[in-house]
């Protein structure tokens, strides 16, 4: 009895630790920079996007907005402006990231890197997108947590005042 | 029996109230002497009858009737401003401490954050998921501070029409 008291304590800790390490991949990347002044943060917590999503609108365009809002569960944006660093901070990014995410589109323009991954939950359906851009003179991270459907996302892309975000309409639609 | 209740209702509420007002008042404390100081109070009283002088303005305009609804529904609105600020007292006193105590001790949940160089503008509401309730804007500069703390009773479909009917116009 005792031991598979044991057993069950040991099994109910890995997942926990596993599940606590799942979560804090990119986190620990903003962690990192996040007191550090030079840095620009914005964080939209959980709590205002329940908020939004609240909200009704008349306007077609703003109703496929607040469709895709309401399923929304938090974004973070890191980023650096004037930088020699954008190349580094971006390669330090993507190592982070690792295996627990995939790749789903990588851009370089003149110098310029971009590169979004996504991170799938056991349903299938993507919880979390990523996106990097690393140039010589600018870095931005952003992630975005939620039930994120990509031809929903990519259709307001355009929208949002986001460098980069506009490539979203071209990954590929599943 | 029914009287007690309330009576204890009215306490928890009132108390909530004041823990909120006591972080910002120790939170303002620190900077007197320290800043130029702009302070601004409204009262619910005051409030109200704002609403009422609106309504009568122009009782025909949808404009002025949401407004005065929604005037009827703050219940205190209080501006701190701060400009010039001893910088020793600032780097003593930032908004970070403000905002732990509003999380940690008056139960204010984080909306947003945002942070750019030495500017950063932080909101924090209290309220069921269906009301704006309580809420604080805290807004950080160079060597300036402005905290703006709203009492209210308003949910979220007030804000919803508020925001429906100024964005129709």
């Amino acid at each position: 009895m005792k031991r598979s008291l044991l057993l069950l304590t040991a099994i109910f800790l890995s997942l926990q630790l596993y599940a606590q390490q799942g979560s804090s991949v990119i986190e620990r990347f903003f962690q990192k920079y996040e007191n550090d002044r030079s840095f620009t943060v914005i964080t939209i917590t959980p709590k205002m996007f329940s908020m939004f999503g609240k909200f009704d609108a008349n306007d077609p365009d703003a109703k496929t907005f607040m469709r895709v809002v309401q399923k929304l569960k938090g974004l973070r944006i890191l980023s650096k402006e004037t930088t020699k660093e954008g190349p580094r901070l971006y390669h330090e990014a993507a190592a982070f990231l690792g295996n627990d995410f995939e790749e789903l589109m990588t851009v370089r323009d003149k110098g310029n890197d971009l590169k979004f991954l996504v991170k799938e939950n056991a349903k299938g359906n993507i919880n979390e997108l990523v996106m990097l851009v690393g140039g010589p003179t600018q870095f931005l991270a952003l992630s975005l947590v939620g039930d994120i459907d990509l031809n929903e996302i990519s259709r307001i892309a355009a929208n949002i005042d986001i460098q980069g975000m506009d490539n979203l309409k071209n990954v590929r639609k599943k | 029996m029914k009287t007690l209740v309330m009576s204890c209702c009215m306490l928890l509420v009132c108390g909530l109230v004041s823990a909120q007002d006591k972080s910002i008042r120790e939170f303002c404390n620190n900077f007197q002497g320290k800043a130029e100081e702009t302070s601004i109070e409204v009262g619910s009283a005051m409030m109200k009858l704002g609403g009422l002088i609106v309504r009568f303005a122009d009782k025909g305009d949808e404009d002025i009737r949401m407004t005065a609804r929604v005037m009827k529904h703050v219940r205190k609105l209080k501006i701190y401003h701060y400009e010039k600020l001893d910088s020793i007292a600032l780097q003593r006193n930032d908004l970070s401490a403000l905002k732990r105590n509003l999380m940690d001790k008056d139960r204010f949940d984080m909306l947003m954050e945002m942070r750019e160089n030495n500017n950063q503008i932080q909101l924090l509401n209290r309220g069921k998921s269906d009301e704006l309730g309580d809420l604080v804007m805290l807004v950080q500069g160079d060597r300036e501070i402005t905290v703006i703390s709203l009492h209210t009773t308003l949910k979220m479909d007030d804000v919803n029409n508020l925001v429906k009917q100024f964005a129709s116009r």
